[in-house]
């Protein structure tokens, strides 16, 4: 075929050439390097983490004429939760299998090996992370453990590309590998009811899903062959592994100080203070102050504004496009200007702290304290981002265990901690009163109103919260090729998720405007804004302004004249008031129609009454 | 015969039992069944127990660590 010559392509040879070869999946427990693999073998970008619940997305890529696709890290194929789920489905397609496991936690990972060559996958075994294991004194016979596994073992250090050809090459002849000898009956004999091989094990094994999607009701298995394959891989690692009864004393003893009550204390104590030097002054004040005002709306939005007057004769499209919430101008400089410098740093901390393996211990530090808010530890992801932004951790709440957790985390975030924007605000605000009684009844009223929150809806709630149940990964030191990556695929993903709910926010507000609706709603709020809150009329602007953007309403709080009270009062309302309008968005999204409802609604009675409380109490 | 959450940091215990099925599949992937010896790494007050085997660490909620039978050496 000579496509030049044509000026076309015949679409048929076309098909032919780009029609895979097969299915390779990377298949790997959370955190054992398993993108870098992607990475070589697609030339493609991907998102790592240590934490279960932040990898359900998929990536897919091409390698030497195959179609890859990265799973979830998982322990095991099963159905125990979403990324599981996504993990199982996706493995059971592939027709050969790139399986990383990390040297320094062998006995763990192998247990996903074998669980995979019981699923009779052809495969290859990546033994990464060999340099972290040799430092803690384990050394592994590897040709050893591939004759036992009857598939390639490869060792590999996969960030400094030690290994990587040699798994590519041996990805060309993979090898179906040996079964448990316990299971070669019983496996044959599902064969014979029409399901895979695979199918039949994740039968045996009892996988829910599964089993209603092939109508098969057999007895479960799952317990014997678990405790089975678990003593299997035990003699394995006994046979094949040396060094495992030697932990190294440095990490240990950093990792058991990060979980003493008051070193752990400190060093969090330490953490957020340096996040909010680096997040919340230099990025959220300096940098924003930049973006958004000197570069947006000194340069872009007149720009915009002349070009629509020019050529868009309406005057409602005009105001729609690129009036006070114009699509084309606070959309625009909100999203540019605004979100994303701020949700690229708190990514890149994140990923970070996420790199170092210091998330999970923070997450058992926290978590007796939030189990009685009917949290686990897990929590304390969305809530730290939702210091950044509200909206962002909202998306994040995905990674809770249970619906009433989600339903918690949420309601928290969104009635009771301020994001950035309008942190930067109150702290100016309460700076000003220059008493420190101000800062400390903003500070107990908002404590008190979120432990109340956790702790009346972990009451009314039916059901119960996940208990905390996480394994540690090795402290280490960030790669910053793996931040970088990181934090470039979650900043883009958190925006093309965003980005359109910010547009029906604004084109909301819009239609508010021109209908008339904003005024009356001010107009209406001002009484309750005098009579019960004793703040002047002018603040009740500022409060409905807040429902658009939190820091416009704080914003707005700077010009009134008020007395010190009447500041922490107004703070304190604007706190809690309804979050600000893509959050709301994405409250539906995530949530639906009725928790949504429920919780915009009682944030004006939570506002309302807890301001009124206070004005009732500090205004005589 | 005591629960986990009783354990004591530098304590090696053996597990006996452990009652609730998920958490017993859960741990059983990571390395952990009736019969393993682990050593107590850390017990946050009236928090999470933290457990090790080999060169692995597994925090435990309090409810589950009482719903953890072990054995002292």
């Amino acid at each position: 075929m000579n496509v030049v010559e044509h000026g076309f392509e015949p679409p048929t040879a076309r098909l032919a050439e780009d029609t895979p070869r097969g299915r390779l999946v990377l298949a790997g427990n959370p955190n054992v390097g398993k993108s870098v693999f992607f990475h070589a073998l697609t030339g493609m970008y991907v998102d790592v983490s240590n934490y279960p619940g932040t990898t359900v997305d998929v990536s897919t890529g091409q390698h030497d004429g195959m179609l890859v696709s990265d799973t979830p890290g998982v322990y095991g194929v099963g159905s125990y939760n979403d990324e599981e789920t996504v993990a199982r489905d996706i493995i059971l397609t592939a027709d050969v299998i790139l399986n990383v496991v990390s040297a320094s936690t062998l006995e763990r990972d192998l247990f996903l090996t074998q669980q995979l060559l019981d699923m009779r996958k052809p495969m290859v075994v990546a033994l990464n992370q060999c340099d972290e294991a040799r430092t803690q004194g384990i050394a592994i016979d590897h040709q050893l453990l591939s004759g036992r596994l009857g598939v390639p073992v490869i060792p590999c250090v996969a960030t400094a590309g030690i290994g990587i050809p040699e798994v590519l090459a041996a990805l060309k002849q993979p090898h179906p590998g040996h079964r448990m000898p316990m299971l070669l009956d019983r496996l044959s004999e599902l064969g014979k009811t029409g399901a895979s091989e695979a199918e039949a094990l994740l039968l045996l094994e009892d996988d829910p899903v599964l089993k209603a999607r092939l109508g098969y009701r057999g007895v479960s298995e799952r317990e014997a062959i678990y405790a089975q394959r678990r003593a299997f891989v035990d003699e394995l690692v006994q046979a094949t592994v040396q060094g495992l009864d030697t932990p190294p004393r440095l990490s240990l003893k950093l990792g058991a100080a990060l979980l003493n009550p008051w070193w752990g204390t400190l060093v969090a104590f330490a953490i957020l203070a340096l996040m909010y030097a680096v997040i919340g002054d230099g990025v959220a004040q300096r940098l924003v102050e930049l973006t958004e005002e000197r570069l947006m709306q000194a340069y872009y939005e007149p720009f915009v504004r002349r070009v629509v007057e020019g050529w868009v004769p309406s005057a409602t499209l005009q105001l729609v496009l690129v009036g006070e919430f114009g699509l084309l101008t606070m959309t625009v400089t909100y999203i540019l200007g605004l979100m994303l410098p701020l949700v690229v740093a708190f990514y890149a901390f994140m990923a970070m702290l996420e790199d170092t393996g210091y998330l999970p211990r923070l997450a058992v530090l926290v978590d007796r304290g939030l189990s009685r808010l009917g949290l686990n530890g897990r929590a304390v992801i969305p809530l730290i981002l939702g210091f950044g932004c509200v909206t962002m951790a909202t998306i994040t709440t995905r990674l809770l265990g249970t619906q009433r957790e989600k339903t918690i985390a949420t309601a928290i975030l969104g009635l009771t901690v301020p994001c950035s924007a309008q942190l930067g605000v109150i702290l100016g605000l309460l700076g000003r009163t220059g008493n420190w009684q101000s800062w400390a009844i903003y500070i107990g009223t908002m404590g008190a109103v979120l432990v109340l929150i956790g702790t009346v809806l972990n009451r009314l709630l039916p059901g119960q919260s996940s208990a905390l149940l996480i394994d540690l990964p090795p402290l280490r030191l960030p790669q910053w090729r793996n931040v970088v990556r990181k934090t470039w695929n979650k900043s883009v993903g958190f925006l093309a998720e965003a980005t359109p709910l910010f547009m029906i926010a604004s084109l909301l507000v819009s239609l508010l405007q021109l209908s008339g609706w904003l005024n009356v709603l001010m107009k209406g709020l001002a009484p309750l804004v005098v009579g019960v809150l004793h703040l002047p009329e002018a603040a009740a602007t500022a409060f409905l302004m807040g429902m658009i953007r939190r820091d416009f309403g704080a914003a707005g709080m700077t010009d009134l004249a008020m007395t010190p009270a009447q500041v922490v009062i107004s703070l304190v309302v604007i706190t809690l008031f309804v979050p600000c309008i893509a959050t709301v968005v994405v409250l539906y999204k995530e949530r639906g129609v009725k928790e949504a409802s429920t919780l915009w609604l009682g944030s004006w009675v939570l506002a309302f009454s807890i301001g009124g409380l206070l004005a009732a109490l500090m205004v005589p | 015969m005591s629960r986990l959450s009783a354990a004591k940091p530098g304590e090696r215990v053996r597990i006996t039992d452990i009652s609730h099925s998920d958490v017993r599949l859960q741990l059983m992937r990571w390395g952990l069944m009736t019969g393993s010896w682990v050593t107590c790494q850390a017990v946050l007050p009236g928090g999470p127990v933290v457990v090790r085997r080999h060169h692995q660490e597994i925090a435990l909620g309090r409810d589950l660590a009482e719903r953890i039978e072990v054995e002292l050496l």
